[in-house]
């Protein structure tokens, strides 16, 4: 199975064994040993997931290597997080995703499925499109960042509200919504600035990066 | 008292017990807690002090967060350092400054012709009294000081502010080169003499 390490805060080596993973377009900056590199279009996903990416807008431009070595990874000086998912489902922004392999079954999802009218309210305030991605299974991923991510712990006593600007994304069992805090001063054009936050509720993890998109 | 505390260096995190802060209108990335954002229309400072500031364009687009909880603040993952103050008076530019108390009091201050080569207005910012503040810097903030003896030069698009009995000039280097268009990119600088300490950052804005 690809192991995952990462080399510094900005650059992750996954070591392949007669192996794929897939990897943002353009995102390898050297590899070692035998390593082939193609166009990914299925993602190993199969036809429907990709008419579902193409349909909802929610695509990334993916790229398979496959071989046996080492791929060094980077992108754009952006930080890089390995995250690691245990069974359950990793909800991150498409154009966040750095690199993750097979063991992971991605999806698309309807953010409207997730938390009915909020859900869409939530797309269309955070500017990032009314769906999201999905990983399932027993993996890791590796994601980008400006700045370093953080992931905040989400307790059932301590929900956790985020700048949707901020939002990478989140594991766990957690239900979001949306939160206003409106008074007369934005009505007048003296908006905070944080007129809008996502409320976390639950258990899991939300991450989120040092800088607003 | 508000508790400043930076949970790596992009990210400052503040712990409130029903008190206030202010910030950078925008910087909050996630708060835990009930927390209230608003516009501070006055910055703390009056109605003089924002007359002031709309006039001298050293503007500040300012938030308070009141309430109980923890916030974080980021900027545009710039690095945060926090400076805490008891007493003194620190001089800073507008936009470095990322979160302060209540507690302190800030004003403008005129900076002299720096401001022309430098862009940043004619009007620095000063913080005085007992609190904390938060500055960001794009890379890590630096501190040099400065003594009677080791006057410092300091390119103007680095500079991010000071403390301390100084006193500011401009100096100019300039050549026949530099008029012929042969600059080396070098010709102003910031001059400070006395006895204090100086912020700049590794980058030019």
């Amino acid at each position: 199975m690809p192991a995952y390490q990462q080399i510094n805060e900005k650059m992750v080596e996954v070591t392949l064994n007669n192996e794929e993973i897939f990897a943002k377009k353009g995102a390898m900056i050297s590899y070692q040993g035998d390593v082939a590199f193609s166009r990914s279009f299925l993602a190993g996903q199969g036809i429907q997931s990709m008419a579902m990416r193409a349909v909802t807008n929610e695509g990334y431009a993916l790229m398979a290597a496959r071989g046996t070595g080492k791929v060094f990874y980077a992108y754009d000086g952006l930080f890089v997080t390995i995250i690691p998912v245990r069974n359950e489902t990793l909800y991150v922004e498409s154009d966040v995703l750095l690199a993750f392999d097979a063991r992971l079954t991605a999806g698309t999802m309807f953010l409207g499925n997730q938390g009915g009218v909020q859900g869409i309210v939530r797309g269309a305030v955070s500017g990032q499109g009314l769906f999201t991605t999905t990983f399932q299974g027993n993996g890791e991923v590796a994601i980008l960042s400006d700045g370093n991510a953080i992931g905040l712990p989400v307790t059932p006593e301590v929900p956790v509200c985020v700048d949707p600007q901020a939002y990478i994304g989140h594991t766990g069992n957690i239900s979001s919504s949306i939160v206003t805090d409106l008074n007369w001063k934005t009505f007048v054009g003296q908006a905070s600035g944080e007129s809008y936050q996502m409320k976390f509720s639950g258990s899991g993890t939300v991450y989120i990066q040092a800088s607003e998109r | 008292m508000t508790r400043f505390r930076t949970n790596t260096d992009r990210l400052l995190e503040v712990t409130l017990q029903d008190e206030k802060v202010l910030a950078i209108a925008g910087s909050m990335v996630a708060y835990t807690g009930s927390i209230k954002f608003e516009k501070s229309l006055l910055g703390g400072e009056g109605i003089f002090g924002a007359i002031k500031r709309k006039v001298t364009s050293e503007g500040m687009q300012v938030m308070q967060a009141s309430g109980t909880g923890t916030v974080l603040f980021a900027q545009n993952a710039a690095e945060i350092t926090v400076i805490p103050m008891s007493g003194e008076k620190i001089t800073i530019e507008s936009s470095s400054l990322l979160t302060y108390d209540t507690s302190l009091k800030t004003g403008t201050s005129f900076a002299g012709l720096r401001g022309a080569a430098s862009g940043q207005g004619l009007f620095s910012t000063t913080v005085e009294g007992h609190g904390n503040i938060a500055v960001i810097s794009k890379g890590n903030l630096i501190m040099l000081e400065v003594t009677p003896s080791t006057p410092l030069r300091v390119d103007p698009d680095a500079f991010v502010g000071f403390k301390g009995d100084i006193k500011q000039e401009f100096v100019f280097d300039v050549n026949w080169r530099t008029m012929v268009g042969q600059t080396s990119g070098e010709s102003y600088q910031h001059k400070f003499t006395g006895q204090g300490v100086v912020f700049i950052q590794p980058a030019e804005r």
